[in-house]
């Protein structure tokens, strides 16, 4: 180890490790979700959330706190690439298997067919999340972050690595997309 | 205002990007075309309805066991800014591809015969023998497991010439083929989840922990890695079968799944930590250990209730199906699980050009 993590500690300012904290508590949920949506597997998605934690640690005096979130964003969604680019000739393990068993659609109930009302069953969430997991990932990836974490346009480009521009548009179509499969899940 | 150009300006102004006044005209629209409200109504509902979704919550132990990844002194990951993918690997995943494409047979290891294999035995031809037959299964209703149940479901038929022509050198020379039927995947596919899973869980629980030479470590990983592979690979074929509902699962066995697919990603990322990461190499062991340590190899054992389908061709071509989907990483994952044969193998054979016959076999060890 040639700079140990402890003299890195105490190199930070105690203001900076407590803003180190508060993102932890403020984001780890929220970049386990992206990754997860990401991946499809929520095991590796708290890892990628704890790496990506890792990293900003070891960053801690370059990047500043209020940065901190697109940051983190970013380098998770690098980590989940990561990984999607090796599993992609590997062996896909076995999908989680109670989530698969908790996709067996029943047929859809005439009287709630309205998006609110769908929402208020077990069923509903898995076809919500399948309508995600539909989205092509480049789409996923701005949903998610607008749409569900709730970023910035600004902050999505930056963890995206793309012009604002683009990530409206994509945000545009994620929707467009989200509409129509949300539909077709439900009306399976 | 039409089509994409309105949804468009909708979506912004969900989002409150519109300058004030684009904002005026799009209201002037919604004012005047009903088409145009209904469609803002939906993407409201379609907003509050993906914002409905289930949230996932990083666990109880998540700051705690990230504060001990950094008093313990780990690196930043290698892969928190994405490295470009070498030419080597772009050629290799293009032959790859391209194998793929023009295959006429894809080796599909998933189930497990202990046999030991002698690849220098020679077959006779009275030993090649081919299932060809569909037997119709006894109804839709759920059925126990009986492993001796694969082999009256064996019509045995001589297709010795397929297996000179076609098959020569693909398959370990004494083997012979089955028509896979739910029970005989079932059973051998447990049988060697059991095994392997076993294996695995003595192995790991065998390593010291106190060795933190890096050398030895990743011999250790290394040693874990085949009764690792062997266990994701029935566990794979199990997990698929429960998808498809042609088994039902017990819980212990079940949880069993999820925890050797755990087991195997830390094993996976021990055998990727670099030379600097003995750390990480001891923890993801360690982790291994405790998730391992959890299983009951006993309770992974209970009976299987397979469940009936149509025709056992039912469920050849559903498994047909799945390994040459063309959509999503699947075949390529399939072909690679082919790698490690010391198992049966299963074996997709296409006849290209002209018949365009496609058949699937458990190949056996004999």
């Amino acid at each position: 180890m040639s700079r140990s993590s402890r003299d890195t500690a105490r190199d930070h300012e105690p203001a900076t490790l407590a803003a180190y904290h508060a993102a932890v508590s403020d984001h780890a949920d929220g970049l386990k979700n992206f990754a997860a949506r990401m991946l499809g597997d929520d095991l590796q998605a708290e890892d990628v959330a704890q790496d990506a934690f890792l990293a900003l640690y070891r960053h801690l005096g370059q990047v500043p706190s209020s940065a901190f979130r697109p940051w983190l964003y970013r380098v998770a969604r690098n980590l989940c690439l990561d990984i999607l680019r090796r599993r992609k000739f590997r062996l896909r393990l076995f999908r989680d298997v109670e989530r698969d068993d908790d996709r067996q659609m029943s047929a859809p109930d005439p009287s709630s067919d309205r998006p609110d009302q769908i929402a208020e069953s077990h069923e509903a969430h898995a076809a919500i999340e399948e309508a995600i997991q539909q989205l092509p990932q480049r789409f996923r990836e701005a949903f998610v972050l607008c749409e569900l974490e709730g970023l910035s346009y600004e902050d999505a480009a930056a963890a995206l690595d793309c012009p604002v521009k683009t990530v409206s548009t994509r945000l545009f179509r994620a929707r467009q997309r989200f509409r129509t499969a949300l539909k077709e899940v439900v009306n399976l | 205002m039409r089509g994409d150009r309105l949804e468009h300006e909708l979506s912004l102004d969900l989002d409150g990007r519109l300058s004030p006044a684009r904002r005026a005209a799009l209201y002037e629209t919604l004012k005047n075309d009903p088409q145009a409200r209904a469609l803002r109504t939906a993407l409201v509902e379609s907003r509050e309805t993906a914002r409905s979704a289930e949230r996932n919550r990083v666990s109880a132990g998540f700051h705690e066991s990230l504060m001990r990844r950094v008093e313990a002194g780990e690196g930043t990951p290698e892969a928190s800014f994405r490295q470009p993918i070498p030419w080597s690997a772009r050629l290799r995943d293009l032959g790859i591809g391209a194998a793929a494409a023009a295959l006429v047979l894809i080796g599909v290891q998933a189930l497990s015969s202990d046999d030991d294999l002698d690849p220098t035995r020679t077959l006779r031809q009275d030993e090649v023998a081919v299932n060809a037959g569909v037997e119709p299964t006894e109804g839709p209703e759920a059925m126990r497991l009986d492993s001796s149940s694969g082999s009256s479901l064996r019509p045995i038929v001589d297709r010795s010439n397929l297996f000179n022509t076609t098959l020569a050198g693909a398959v370990p020379p004494n083997a012979n083929f089955v028509q896979p039927s739910p029970w005989v995947v079932a059973d051998e596919a447990q049988n060697t989840f059991v095994n392997a899973t076993d294996q695995l869980r003595r192995q790991l629980l065998a390593t010291s922990r106190d060795d933190t030479d890096q050398s030895r470590l990743m011999r250790r990983v290394q040693r874990l890695t085949p009764s690792a592979q062997r266990a994701r690979a029935a566990a794979e074929m199990l997990a698929w079968m429960s998808r498809e509902q042609f088994v039902d699962l017990p819980p212990a066995l079940a949880g069993g799944l999820e925890a050797v697919r755990s087991v195997s990603i830390r094993l996976d990322r021990a055998a990727r930590s670099t030379d600097s990461q003995s750390r990480r190499i001891l923890w993801e062991l360690e982790a291994a250990r405790e998730q391992i340590e959890r299983i009951e190899i006993e309770t992974l054992g209970h009976e299987l209730m397979v469940r009936c389908c149509d025709t056992q061709q039912a469920f050849a071509d559903q498994l047909l199906e799945q390994v040459l989907q063309s959509r999503g990483p699947m075949p390529l994952n399939m072909i690679h699980m082919a790698q490690p044969t010391e198992m049966g193998t299963l074996q997709v054979l296409q006849q290209f050009p002209g018949g365009h016959e496609i058949q699937i076999f458990i190949v056996r060890q004999r």
